[in-house]
């Protein structure tokens, strides 16, 4: 199901049985999510392009784990960092629209990764900025 | 064992061995925490164990192997005599020629394994990172294969390790 934000005019494909947990900020969690104790989620931001070395900068305990260039000037980053005790994996998918950096942030305890990956990455991904 | 060691080191749930560039890193896995034995500040010859939630530890091991964005490839798998792997650097004539693609330097060999107490299978990664890119190494008969791999698959990985 493509969900398309009433107010900010973003479009994102979800999958079964993933849930609107807040709109403003938009926050999507994955099945199961609310069972465990860092729920799997993604959240959309837009903003000014910021400088991918910042966003690790203000990340506590961060590490930079992968960078992949994608079609159509995107980019996908992999940042394993700290969150209230919590290792977390941060996958985020960037895209450019005009002058405003749309960011989808799919994140997950460290351990939850490798299962969660996929269905994580497949929601990211799927973000269509507003025309 | 000294009684005065963490209880995941007297009694682990798994021992997982690291082993890059000549060195040898020790941990124990619990349920709830990892003890490492890494070198210490205070000298080669001591020992420091430090004492990580277990969540920490794909994290943890992605600092220690230096993790990070590498060069894309899309090689073939590569298949090769596993002794000519373990002794790459000395590799000369033809094995040299077919290698300088894959091992152009500066690579390191690292290699992860995760042992469970109860007699379950283990688990390892065996990982070449060059300056091409990042390679699986994994064994087949008495040859090596190469794969073609990512830093995010890598990472799975890691997370696989801390759950063995």
């Amino acid at each position: 199901m493509r969900y398309e934000h009433p107010r900010l005019g973003f479009s994102i494909e979800l999958a079964e049985a993933w849930e609107l947990a807040s709109e403003v900020p938009p926050v999507f969690l994955a099945p199961g999510a609310r069972e465990l104790a860092f729920a799997p989620n993604v959240v959309v931001t837009s903003g000014r392009a910021e400088a991918l070395e910042a966003t690790v900068a203000g990340l506590e305990h961060a590490r930079l784990i992968d960078r992949e260039s994608l079609a159509g000037g995107a980019e996908r980053t992999l940042i394993h960092h700290v969150v209230r005790q919590t290792a977390v994996a941060l996958e985020q998918w960037w895209f450019r629209a005009g002058e405003e950096l749309w960011v989808s942030s799919a994140s997950c305890a460290a351990l939850d990764y490798d299962e969660r990956a996929d269905a994580l990455g497949a929601v990211a991904a799927s973000l269509v900025p507003p025309p | 064992v000294s009684a005065e060691l963490p209880a995941e080191v007297r009694d682990p749930r798994v021992r997982l061995r690291l082993l890059r560039a000549g060195e040898q890193i020790d941990a124990w896995l619990g349920d709830e925490a990892v003890v490492l034995a890494l070198p210490s500040a205070e000298g080669p010859e001591r020992l420091e164990l430090r004492t990580y939630p277990l969540g920490f530890l794909p994290g943890v091991l992605a600092d220690l192997i230096e993790l990070g964005p590498r060069p894309r490839h899309d090689r073939d798998e590569l298949r090769l005599p596993a002794a000519t792997l373990a002794a790459a650097l000395a590799a000369d004539g033809q094995e040299r020629e077919r290698l300088a693609e894959v091992l152009r330097e500066p690579f390191a060999l690292t290699r992860i394994e995760a042992e469970p107490a109860d007699g379950s299978p283990g688990v390892s990664l065996e990982l070449l990172d060059t300056a091409t890119g990042l390679w699986l190494v994994r064994a087949d008969g008495g040859d090596v294969v190469l794969f073609p791999t990512t830093a995010t698959r890598v990472f799975r990985g890691l997370v696989r390790l801390a759950l063995a």
